[in-house]
């Protein structure tokens, strides 16, 4: 006999075990904001739970002592930050004090439970929302931080600091170079090419990328024949 | 081999949508045609399809082994550089590699003709190995064909036993693009087999492979992708952002990057240089010249193409049939026309199956042209002396 003994015909066996297993994702739409706080305790009065302040807290320390700017006189420090803002370090160098800290909080929610929470994004919305000032979303996503656990989170420090007008302001390091700080009598900035941080987002939304597969198909499908059809036109195989 | 009228099982639209194969009829169109049947004899089988399958597979291995190894060929094959060491290593690693269609042109009498190497992504997998296969145990139990029919198929049990010797113990992703309900009902119908075979099936669409920042391949809850099939071309990814990602990742991919040698019409002039005047090849030369006129009695064939995609030709009696298409970035090359064998108002196509290493069945299409396009309808076939 050339043929087989005997075939599983149906392909609805997998099919059912797609719908039923955990590879059919919900759409979800991400969402971010960003929490600043001077401390611990104003952080878990702002309703976030003690775990996730304190971590946060704990984070943007060992950044700031990793990658705060250093000057060789107080006079250069305090011109960058706020007078007598600065200390002196073990090394007799000045830094300027650590004055908060800042969670960048991200999330990824289904439309159901962005509507269940009383946000409703439009279609024309696109994948992404971000800095909605909406005191719903911001209860959602205080209650993801929680659950999701440091995935959902991180966290720098923020620094005091006289803006162009002179006003007192507190920013993160990124926040100042973004506006257009450079930080050049900084020991970092005099010895490269200039002063950076090295924060990296931790948050898996942002360090996975993707659809970097399947462009190429795309680019050729949808080329019409008489026989063409939505779903035959979307085919990379032959 | 006869094209038989045959009375189409009444309630044959219920069962294909029962078990999942949606695609049994395309815009009104049908694509599975059973109102007949293709009948071969065992002689026509074995010797003309089945051993010569063989042969060319065995050659084709062959020819893979040197392209490999000259960055010449390589480059003659229009693969970019920065590939040649990971299609190398693929090959000299031995990564194994799944199943392949070659499509023939065959009368029935005199031998076969290879026409192109399916190797990478083929599909009518589902049609050919299990529907196929059900039309006729259905049709011989209800009385309508011969206890003593069979068919050219053993492709169902052969992918049994390839995916049992690959050993897998980690979750084996699927990816087809999204959309397509064809190539998705392909993977599908490979993850029914990789399940029995004890091994942790998962779908993915291609455009949802995420890679980390560490180089990892990743589903869309960032688990690491430790194997992955995917119907998706190898000549598309390495135009695409993530290929370059491929080679230092520790994803085992199906088919295996070789297989971009064969799935490149670039082969077929290689064939024909390597094995001139082999009965079942037809000459075949690269195209120096792809902007002047087809030549009469040849066919001009782009390196990459698809679904008969920017295929033109011009008969012997000048008449010119032609295909437009996507594909215009690659070179060509120029095939000696064979015409496909008419029954009826149709041209009719084989598409020979390798599962393995071993030649494993036949899937029959056909089309209102010469060239066999995704229009081409999808009809059975049974052995019978």
């Amino acid at each position: 006999m050339k043929r087989s003994q005997y075939v599983q015909l149906s392909l609805a066996a997998s099919v059912a075990l797609a719908i039923s297993g955990c590879n059919s994702e919900p759409e979800t739409l991400a969402v971010q904001q960003k929490f600043n706080f001077q401390s611990v305790q104003e952080c878990v009065d702002g309703k976030i739970a003690v775990d996730v302040c304190s971590d946060a807290y704990i984070k943007a320390m060992a950044e700031h002592r990793a990658q705060a700017p250093v000057y060789d006189n107080q006079a250069d420090c305090d011109a960058d930050f706020v007078e007598n803002w600065c200390q002196i370090d073990s090394n007799g160098k000045f830094v300027p004090k650590l004055g908060g800290f800042e969670i960048n909080a991200q999330g990824a929610f289904t439309r159901e439970q962005l509507a269940a929470a009383g946000v409703s994004p439009g279609a024309g919305q696109g994948s992404s929302l971000s800095s909605i000032d909406s005191g719903l979303l911001t209860g959602l996503l205080i209650g993801n931080l929680l659950s999701g656990g440091s995935r959902n989170y991180y966290s720098e420090p923020v620094y005091r600091y006289r803006d162009d007008r002179g006003s007192y302001a507190n920013s993160t390091l990124n926040q100042r170079i973004a506006s257009g700080s450079t930080f050049s009598k900084s020991r970092q900035a005099q010895s490269g090419s200039g002063f950076r941080t090295t924060t990296r987002p931790m948050s898996v939304s942002s360090s996975t990328s993707r659809g970097g597969f399947g462009s190429q198909a795309s680019a050729r499908s949808g080329w019409g024949g008489s026989s063409s059809s939505s779903w035959s036109s979307g085919r990379s195989s032959s | 081999m006869k094209k038989i009228p045959c009375n189409e099982r009444p309630d044959w639209r219920q069962t294909a949508e029962k078990l999942g194969f949606l695609f049994h009829t395309i815009d009104g169109e049908a694509y599975w045609d059973e109102s007949a049947y293709y009948q071969f004899s065992l002689k026509q089988i074995e010797d003309d399809l089945e051993d010569p399958t063989t042969e060319i597979h065995e050659m084709c291995m062959d020819l893979v082994d040197r392209v490999v190894r000259s960055e010449a060929l390589l480059d003659r094959l229009s693969i970019p550089p920065a590939f040649y060491d990971m299609i190398r290593t693929s090959w000299l690693e031995g990564h194994p590699h799944l199943y392949g269609r070659l499509d023939f042109s065959y009368n029935g009498q005199g031998p076969a003709k290879l026409l192109e190497l399916n190797y990478d992504t083929p599909t009518s997998l589902y049609e050919t190995a299990a529907f196929q296969w059900g039309w006729l145990e259905q049709n011989i139990e209800r009385g309508v064909l011969p206890r003593h029919a069979d068919q050219f198929n053993s492709i169902d049990t052969r992918l049994h036993q390839a995916f049992a010797q690959l050993g897998i113990e980690r979750p084996f992703y699927f990816a087809s693009m999204k959309d397509s309900v064809e190539d998705r009902a392909t993977t599908d119908y490979l993850r029914l087999i990789a399940e029995k075979a004890g091994i942790e099936s998962r779908h993915i669409d291609v455009e949802d492979i995420g890679l980390t920042a560490e180089g990892r391949f990743v589903d869309l809850q960032d688990r690491w992708i430790p194997h992955l099939f995917k119907l998706h071309a190898w000549e598309f990814i390495f135009h695409e952002p993530f290929g370059a990602a491929i080679a230092a990742s520790d994803t085992q991919f199906f088919e295996p990057a070789w297989k971009s040698i064969l799935s490149n019409k670039g082969i077929l002039p290689l064939l024909w240089e390597a094995h001139p005047g082999h009965p079942n090849l037809l000459e075949t030369h690269l195209d120096l010249h792809p902007q002047r006129d087809v030549p009469k009695g040849w066919v001009r064939k782009p390196f990459f193409s698809r679904e008969g995609a920017n295929i033109e030709l011009r008969t012997p009696q000048d008449e010119v049939v032609k295909e437009d298409g996507p594909y215009t970035d690659a070179p060509y090359i120029l095939q000696s026309f064979a015409p496909l064998p008419r029954f009826g108002d149709s041209y009719t196509l084989i598409g020979s199956w390798v599962i393995g290493d071993q030649a494993a069945g036949i899937g029959v299409r056909e089309d209102d042209s010469l060239i066999t396009k995704d229009s081409s309808r999808f009809l059975p076939h049974l052995i019978l002396d």
